[in-house]
C-alpha cells in the first residue's frame, strides 16, 4: 500500500512538473518559429490539461508519429495534428490523400485558419497559441 | 475607535493607489509585477504595468474603478492607468487573446478605458464589449452593451453600437456588422420569420452572385 502511495505521488509530482504550465506557454510564445513538438504538446493540451510529454508518445497515429517533433511547423502540419487528434474536421481530399495542403484547405473552409492562408508558411509561437484558441472554439 | 480609523484610512489610501483587484480566478493565472511572474490570488492587487496571463481553461477577473474586466484563456494582457485629480484612464494592451470589459464612466473625473492591439484600439464608452486580438485576424469587438468606438492605426474610428460586431482586420482595414448579434440569435427584423418582403432569398441570391462574379477593384492612386 506504502508503494503504491509513493508511486502515485511520484506520479503525480512528475505530472506536475511536465503538465502545460504558463511557463511552457510562455516559451513558446516568445518562439519565432514553432516547432511540431510544441503543436503537439499545445493542441493535445486543449482537452487534456495536465497532459504530460510522456502522452505524446503514447500517440500511436501514424502520421502524428512518424512526425519529426524537433521539425519547424508549417500550417499545413499543424492543421494535420488538429484533424489526427480529433480537433478539427478533414475534408474529403485530405482522406483521400492524407496530404498536409488539403488539411490546411479543411480548416480554411471550417474558418479555422484565415483565407489565403498558405499551407506551407511557417508559424511562430504565439500563432501557434493563437491558433490552438481559434481550434478550441471550433471543436 | 483607533483601528476603525487606521483601517479606514489605509481603505482611503489603498483606494487611491490601487489599479485594480482580482476578484475571480479559475485555472493558471500568471500576474507579471515588477519582473517577477507570480500565481495569481484572490483579492491580489493589479498596479498599473502589471502583466496578465491566462493558460488554458483559465481566467481572470479584476474589479477597477468603473467596472471590471475578465481575461480569457489563453491571453497576455497589460493592465495600465494614468490617474490625476481630473481624469483617470485606464487601458488594456491586449498581446494576444480576448478580454471582455465592463466599464461605466466614473463621476466627478473624466474617464475613458480602452483596449488597445497592436492593429487598432477599442474605446469603451460606458459599456460591456468583449475584444479579441490574433495577428492573424486582427481585432474583433463584440459589443454586449452600449457602444464601443473602434480604431485602427491609421487613425480612421468607427462606432460600434449595442450589439454590433467590428473591428480591424489583419491588414488594419476597419469593418462592422451592426446587427451581428441579433441577426445571429435570429431577432433581426428582415429575416427569419419576420421576413416580409423575402429579404432573405434577395440577400441571399445577392451575396451568390457577388461571390460567382467576385473582382477586385484596383484603388486608386494616392495623389502625391
Amino acid at each position: 500500500m506504502r508503494f503504491i502511495a509513493v508511486i502515485l505521488l511520484i506520479v503525480l509530482t512528475a505530472a506536475g512538473i511536465y503538465s502545460l504550465s504558463n511557463e511552457d506557454m510562455r516559451v513558446i510564445l516568445d518562439k519565432k518559429t514553432a516547432s511540431i513538438g510544441d503543436a503537439l504538446y499545445v493542441i493535445y493540451s486543449i482537452d487534456n490539461p495536465d497532459a504530460v510529454m510522456a502522452d505524446l508518445y503514447g500517440i500511436t497515429n501514424k502520421r502524428i508519429s512518424a512526425m519529426d517533433k524537433g521539425a519547424v511547423l508549417d500550417a499545413g502540419t499543424l492543421a494535420v495534428i488538429a484533424i489526427e487528434l480529433g480537433k478539427a474536421r478533414g475534408g474529403f481530399y485530405y482522406f483521400l490523400t492524407g496530404l498536409s495542403r488539403y488539411a490546411a484547405q479543411s480548416l480554411i473552409y471550417d474558418g479555422i485558419y484565415p483565407e489565403s492562408f498558405a499551407w506551407n508558411r511557417s508559424l511562430s509561437g504565439s500563432e501557434l497559441i493563437e491558433l490552438a484558441q481559434v481550434i478550441k472554439v471550433h471543436i | 475607535m483607533k483601528y476603525a480609523f487606521i483601517i479606514l484610512a489605509a481603505v482611503f489610501v489603498f483606494g487611491l493607489s490601487y489599479g485594480g483587484m482580482v476578484t475571480e480566478i479559475s485555472g493558471k493565472v500568471d500576474i507579471l509585477s515588477g519582473d517577477k511572474w507570480q500565481k495569481a490570488v484572490l483579492a491580489m492587487e493589479v498596479k498599473t504595468g502589471d502583466r496578465i496571463m491566462t493558460g488554458m481553461n483559465s481566467s481572470i477577473r479584476v474589479e477597477t474603478e468603473g467596472g471590471f474586466f475578465e481575461v480569457k484563456e489563453l491571453s497576455m494582457v497589460t493592465f495600465s492607468e494614468a490617474r490625476t485629480s481630473s481624469s483617470h484612464n485606464q487601458k488594456l494592451t491586449l498581446d494576444t487573446g480576448k478580454v471582455r470589459v465592463r466599464f461605466s464612466k466614473i463621476i466627478g473625473v473624466q474617464s475613458s478605458f480602452k483596449v488597445q492591439t497592436p492593429r487598432g484600439t477599442a474605446s469603451v464608452l460606458g459599456t460591456e464589449e468583449e475584444v479579441g486580438y490574433s495577428s492573424l485576424n486582427g481585432m474583433s469587438v463584440y459589443v454586449i452593451d452600449g457602444q464601443v468606438v473602434a480604431a485602427n492605426n491609421n487613425g480612421n474610428s468607427l462606432g460600434i453600437d449595442r450589439g454590433g460586431h467590428g473591428g480591424v482586420s489583419a491588414k488594419f482595414m476597419l469593418y462592422g456588422n451592426f446587427d451581428y448579434i441579433y441577426s445571429e440569435s435570429g431577432g433581426n427584423a428582415p429575416f427569419g420569420d419576420n421576413d416580409t418582403e423575402n429579404n432573405t432569398i434577395k440577400y441571399g441570391l445577392r451575396f451568390y452572385l457577388n461571390r460567382l462574379f467576385y473582382f477586385q477593384p484596383i484603388p486608386e492612386p494616392e495623389r502625391l
